[in-house]
C-alpha cells in the first residue's frame, strides 16, 4: 500500500502543480482573506483608502456590507442595489456616522434579514433605501449569510483558480502589476489592486479604471437611448410582486418598532428611457406609473415618505450625470440627496443643504 | 455530501486510508457503516430514522420469514411489504394520491379538502425500498439465506457508495461480500479511482454544462427560441444519462477500491436497436428487478400465458417505472409511453421485418441499424421530454416548439444566438459538451470494442497515466463545479 500512496503522491504532482499560479495570484491579490478580516482592516484604518473588490468571488458582498455596517456602527445608512453605491461619507455632516449598505441587500427578503442581524443596541436612526429592482424578481433568499476563510478556499477551488488563468490570458492583469501595486497600496482582491475599483471603508463604490467602466461612461447616453429604442421588445417589467410587497412592509414594521426613519424612493434612469416606459401605453406602462403610489401608501401607513426620483429633471439633474442607463454619478447623487434632505426633516442632523450646494458645484461629474 | 464535492473527495480518501491502514478486516463492517451513516447525515440527519425502522423491520422479518412455513411465511413477507411500500407511499406518494382525489372530489361536486404533508422525501428512499424488498423476497423464495448480523444487513442497506441513488443491489450478489475479507489490491483500488474518474468527467463536463442550457429553457419556456427548446430537448437525453452513469461509476468505483463488486447500471443505452434493448442497458437494476419481482409474476404466473396478458403486464409494469421515479403524472406519460413503445414494438414486430424487406432495408444491415438506433434515440427523448417537464402541458409544448424548430430547422439555426442569450450558458459550455460528447462516444466505442471499461489496462504504465491525466485536466479545465445534486438523487 506504501508503494501504491508513493506513486499517486508522484501522479499528483502534475495536477497539483497547475494550482500552484492560481494560488500564488489568490494570495498576492489578497483574495484569501475571510471577509471578517476585511472588515477590520478597512474599518480600523478609514483613512487609508483601503478598497475591496474580489475578482472570483461574489457572494462576500451581503456577509462583508453586514459585518461593515455592524463594525462601523453609522447613524444612516444607504440601503439598495447597485443604484445607491454612489453615495458616500462625504456628502454628510460627520463622515463616520454614514456607510453605504448598497448590495447588502440582493432581493425584498433580505431586507429585514439585514435589520435583524444588526445589534439591538445599534446606533442606526434613518435608512435611504433606494428600491429600485428590488420589488420585481421572485424575492431570492441566499444563503451566503455568513462568509468564512473555508468558502474563500471552496471559491478559489470551484471555479477562481480556472479563472485566474482565463483572466491571466485575457491580460486584465500581470504578474508584475500585481506585485507593483502590492507595494502601494493595502487594497484587497484583484479588481482592488490592479484597477482601483472596489468598496471604499464608507460602503460606496469606486469604479476605478476598469476599462468597461470606463466604455460605459463614454457610451452612457448612446446606450440609453438604444434601450429605449428597444422598450417594447424588452420584458423589462413585470408586475409589482406582492410577495416583495409584503416583505417591505415587514421591514417596515420592523424599522418602525426600532424607530428607524425609513426614507424611500425610486432612484433615476436615462430621461430617453424614463419617457419611453412612461408613454407604454400597455400594462407595463400602467404598472410602471402605478408602483410610485402603491409604494407611497405603503409607506404612509407606517409615517414614512416615499419619492418616486426616476424622472431625472425631479432632482434637477440631467443624462450627462449618468454613469450608464441607471446610475447616477457622484453628482447626481448629491442632487439627489439635496432634494430628500429638502423634504425630509429625519435627514437635516446628517446633511447640510447649504454644504451639498458647494458641493454639487464642485464635483466634475 | 455529493459525490461532486471536496467534503466527499475528503470524507472518502479519510476512509479508504483508515479500511486499508488502521481498521484490522473483521472490523472493517463497522468503519463502513459508520462511514455511510455519517454520508447519509450530511444531507438531512433525520433521515437516517426512517431508514433504521426499514431495516430494523426487514432484518426481523427476514429470520421470521426463514423460521417459519406456509400461511405464517407469506404474512411475515406481506408484513414486510407493507412496511417498505407504506414508508414509501406515506412520503413519496400521499400528496399526490390525495391531490388527485381532490380533483376526481371537485368533478363530481364533492366538498373534499386533501390534508397534504409538508415533509421533505428521504434521500433515495425508492432505491432502499426495493434493495430491502429485494432482500425479503429472496429470503420468501428461498434463494437467500437471512442474513443474522445486524450490522451487516444494516450495511447492505446503506452502503455509502450506492446509498442514495443504487444502483439496486440483489441480497445474493452483496451480502456474502461483507463477510469475505479484503485484501488491498493495488490494480483494483486504480481501477475503482479511474472509474471514478470516468464519472467525475462524464458528470462535470457533459452533465452539468448541459444543465446550464437545460435548466434555463425549461425555466424560462416562454422567453426561450424554438431553437433553444429542440436542443434542450435533445440534450437533456444527454445530461440525464450522463449525471445519473456518472453517478453510477462513481459508485462502483469507488465501491471497487473497497473491493466491493457492485452491479453496473448502464451499457450504453443510446446504442441501442429497439426500446426492449434500450431497457436491457438502461438503468439495469432497476429494470431487471421490476423484470423479476413485477413483469414475470404478472405476465408468467398461472397456466395460461396469453399475448394479452403479456401486454397487459409490460404496460403496468412500465407504469409503475414512471411512478417510482416521481409522485407526477409527467412520469406516469414518461413511463406509459416506454409500455406503449414496446407493446407496440411486440405487436407490430413481422410486420416491421416485412416492411423493411419490401423497401430492401434488410440488404443494408449497417444503414438499418443506423436507422433503428436514431429511431430509438428520438423516442427516448420524446419520452424524457415528459420526464423533465414540471408538468404534462409544459412537456407538449415543449414537444410542439421541438417539432416546429425541427420542421424549419435552416430558418431556426439562424437565431443560434439565442441559444446564448442569458443564463450562464455560453461558448464554453457549448465547446465543452462538444468536445464532450464527442469524447465520450470515442470511449464508449472503444469500451464496447474491447469489452471492457478499462480500455488500457493493458497499455504501458505512460499510456495510463496519460489517460488519466486526459480525464483529469479534460475535467479541471471543461468542468462546471456548481455542485449541482445528481438527477437521481431526488428518487
Amino acid at each position: 500500500m506504501a508503494r501504491f500512496l508513493l506513486k499517486c503522491a508522484l501522479f499528483s504532482i502534475p495536477v497539483l502543480g497547475i494550482f500552484i499560479f492560481p494560488l500564488a495570484v489568490f494570495i498576492l491579490g489578497r483574495e484569501l482573506l475571510p471577509v471578517s478580516a476585511i472588515v477590520s482592516r478597512q474599518q480600523q484604518n478609514p483613512g487609508q483608502d483601503i478598497l475591496y473588490q474580489s475578482a472570483f468571488t461574489s457572494y462576500t458582498e451581503k456577509p462583508y456590507k453586514l459585518l461593515s455596517t455592524i463594525a462601523r456602527n453609522p447613524q444612516i445608512v444607504a440601503l439598495g442595489l447597485s443604484q445607491s453605491l454612489t453615495f458616500r461619507a462625504r456628502f454628510f455632516r460627520r463622515e463616520d456616522a454614514f456607510y453605504n449598505a448598497g448590495r447588502g441587500v440582493y432581493s425584498a427578503a433580505d431586507l429585514s434579514h439585514y435589520l435583524n442581524a444588526l445589534p439591538h443596541d445599534n446606533n442606526l436612526a434613518v435608512i435611504l433605501f433606494d428600491a429600485t429592482n428590488l420589488l420585481y424578481d421572485a424575492a431570492v433568499q441566499d444563503e451566503h449569510q455568513q462568509a468564512s476563510a473555508s468558502d474563500m478556499l471552496r471559491a478559489f477551488l470551484s471555479s477562481g483558480w480556472r479563472a485566474a488563468y482565463l483572466d491571466y490570458a485575457a491580460g486584465k492583469f500581470s504578474v508584475r502589476g500585481l506585485m507593483r501595486e502590492r507595494k502601494t497600496t493595502e487594497s484587497i482582491g484583484l479588481v482592488a489592486l490592479m484597477h482601483h475599483a472596489g468598496f471604499r471603508a464608507d460602503g460606496s463604490l469606486s469604479r476605478g479604471t476598469l476599462p468597461e467602466i470606463l466604455d460605459m461612461r463614454k457610451n452612457a447616453l448612446p446606450m440609453a437611448l438604444q434601450v429605449a429604442d428597444n422598450i417594447p421588445e424588452i420584458d423589462k417589467f413585470s408586475a409589482v410582486s406582492l410577495r416583495n410587497l409584503a416583505e417591505v412592509k415587514k421591514f417596515l414594521a420592523l424599522a418602525r418598532e426600532r424607530n428607524i426613519v425609513v426614507i424611500g424612493y425610486f432612484s433615476p434612469y436615462a430621461l430617453e428611457i424614463y419617457r419611453a416606459i412612461w408613454s407604454l401605453r400597455d400594462l407595463h406602462g400602467e404598472e410602471f406609473r402605478a408602483a410610485p403610489a402603491t409604494l407611497a401608501a405603503l409607506f404612509e401607513r407606517y409615517q414614512y415618505h416615499f419619492h418616486d426620483l426616476r424622472n431625472l429633471e425631479t432632482i434637477g439633474s440631467s443624462d450627462a450625470e449618468l454613469y450608464d442607463a441607471g446610475h447616477l454619478t457622484e453628482k447626481g447623487t448629491l442632487r439627489l440627496l439635496l432634494y430628500l434632505t429638502a423634504r425630509e426633516p429625519a435627514l437635516a442632523p446628517y446633511a447640510d443643504i447649504a454644504e451639498l450646494k458647494k458641493q454639487i458645484l464642485k464635483e466634475p461629474f | 455530501m455529493l459525490f461532486n464535492s471536496l467534503q466527499f473527495l475528503i470524507f472518502f480518501a479519510a476512509v479508504f486510508l483508515a479500511y486499508y491502514a488502521v481498521v484490522p478486516d473483521r472490523y472493517r463492517w463497522i468503519l463502513l457503516l459508520a462511514g455511510s451513516c455519517y454520508f447519509y447525515m450530511a444531507f438531512v440527519p433525520a433521515f437516517i430514522l426512517v431508514l433504521f425502522f426499514l431495516i430494523t423491520v426487514d432484518y426481523f422479518l427476514g429470520l421470521s420469514i426463514a423460521r417459519s412455513r406456509g400461511v405464517r411465511r407469506k404474512m411475515f413477507l406481506v408484513g414486510s411489504v407493507i412496511a417498505n411500500l407504506g414508508t414509501l407511499f406515506f412520503f413519496k406518494y400521499f400528496n399526490f394520491f390525495n391531490e388527485n382525489i381532490a380533483v376526481l372530489a371537485r368533478a363530481i361536486h364533492w366538498n373534499y379538502s386533501p390534508a397534504l404533508l409538508h415533509i421533505l422525501l428521504p434521500l433515495g428512499l425508492s432505491f432502499h425500498v426495493f434493495q430491502s424488498l429485494s432482500y425479503v423476497i429472496e429470503a420468501y423464495r428461498g434463494k437467500q439465506k437471512p442474513e443474522r448480523h445486524f450490522g451487516v444487513y444494516a450495511l447492505y442497506v446503506m452502503f455509502f457508495p450506492q446509498l442514495v441513488a443504487g444502483p439496486i443491489e440483489r441480497p445474493q450478489h452483496m451480502l456474502h461480500q461483507f463477510h469475505e475479507p479484503h485484501v488491498f489490491d493495488a490494480v483494483r483500488v486504480r481501477q475503482g479511482l479511474e472509474l471514478m474518474l470516468w464519472g467525475f468527467f462524464k458528470k462535470l463536463v457533459i452533465a452539468d454544462r448541459i444543465a446550464l442550457l437545460v435548466n434555463h429553457v425549461y425555466g424560462n419556456l416562454g422567453a426561450s427560441s424554438d431553437l433553444a427548446i429542440f436542443l434542450a430537448a435533445i440534450l437533456f437525453s444527454y445530461q440525464i444519462y450522463c449525471d445519473f452513469s456518472g453517478y453510477s461509476d462513481i459508485a462502483v468505483g469507488s465501491a471497487l477500491v473497497f473491493g466491493y463488486d457492485v452491479t453496473n447500471n448502464f451499457n450504453r443505452p443510446y446504442a441501442s436497436r429497439s426500446i426492449a434493448e434500450f431497457w436491457r442497458r438502461w438503468h439495469i437494476s432497476l429494470s431487471s428487478w421490476l423484470r423479476d419481482y413485477l413483469y414475470y409474476p404478472l405476465a408468467f404466473a398461472g397456466k395460461k400465458v396469453t399475448k394479452t396478458r403479456l401486454y397487459a403486464g409490460l404496460f403496468i409494469t412500465f407504469i409503475l417505472i414512471g411512478l417510482w421515479h416521481g409522485a407526477n403524472w409527467t412520469y406516469v406519460v414518461f413511463g406509459s409511453l416506454h409500455g406503449g413503445y414496446l407493446v407496440l414494438a411486440l405487436w407490430t414486430a413481422d410486420a416491421r421485418k416485412r416492411t423493411a424487406a419490401f423497401i430492401g432495408f434488410s440488404a443494408y444491415p449497417a444503414l438499418l441499424k443506423t436507422w433503428q438506433t436514431l429511431a430509438v434515440f428520438a423516442l427516448v427523448c420524446v419520452s424524457f421530454v415528459f420526464f423533465r417537464a414540471a408538468t404534462v402541458a409544459q412537456a407538449l409544448y415543449v414537444l410542439a416548439k421541438t417539432k416546429s424548430a425541427f420542421l424549419h430547422l435552416p430558418t431556426a439555426l439562424t437565431r443560434w444566438q439565442s441559444l446564448f442569450a442569458s443564463g450562464n450558458f455560453g461558448f464554453r459550455s457549448a465547446g465543452a459538451i462538444v468536445i464532450g460528447i464527442c469524447f465520450l462516444e470515442c470511449v464508449q466505442y472503444a469500451q464496447a470494442k474491447l469489452n471492457t471499461v478499462f480500455i488500457f489496462e493493458k497499455k504501458s504504465r505512460a499510456v495510463r497515466w496519460s489517460w488519466y491525466y486526459a480525464l483529469i485536466f479534460g475535467t479541471l479545465f471543461l468542468g462546471y463545479f456548481g455542485a449541482q445534486p445528481f438527477i437521481y438523487f431526488k428518487f
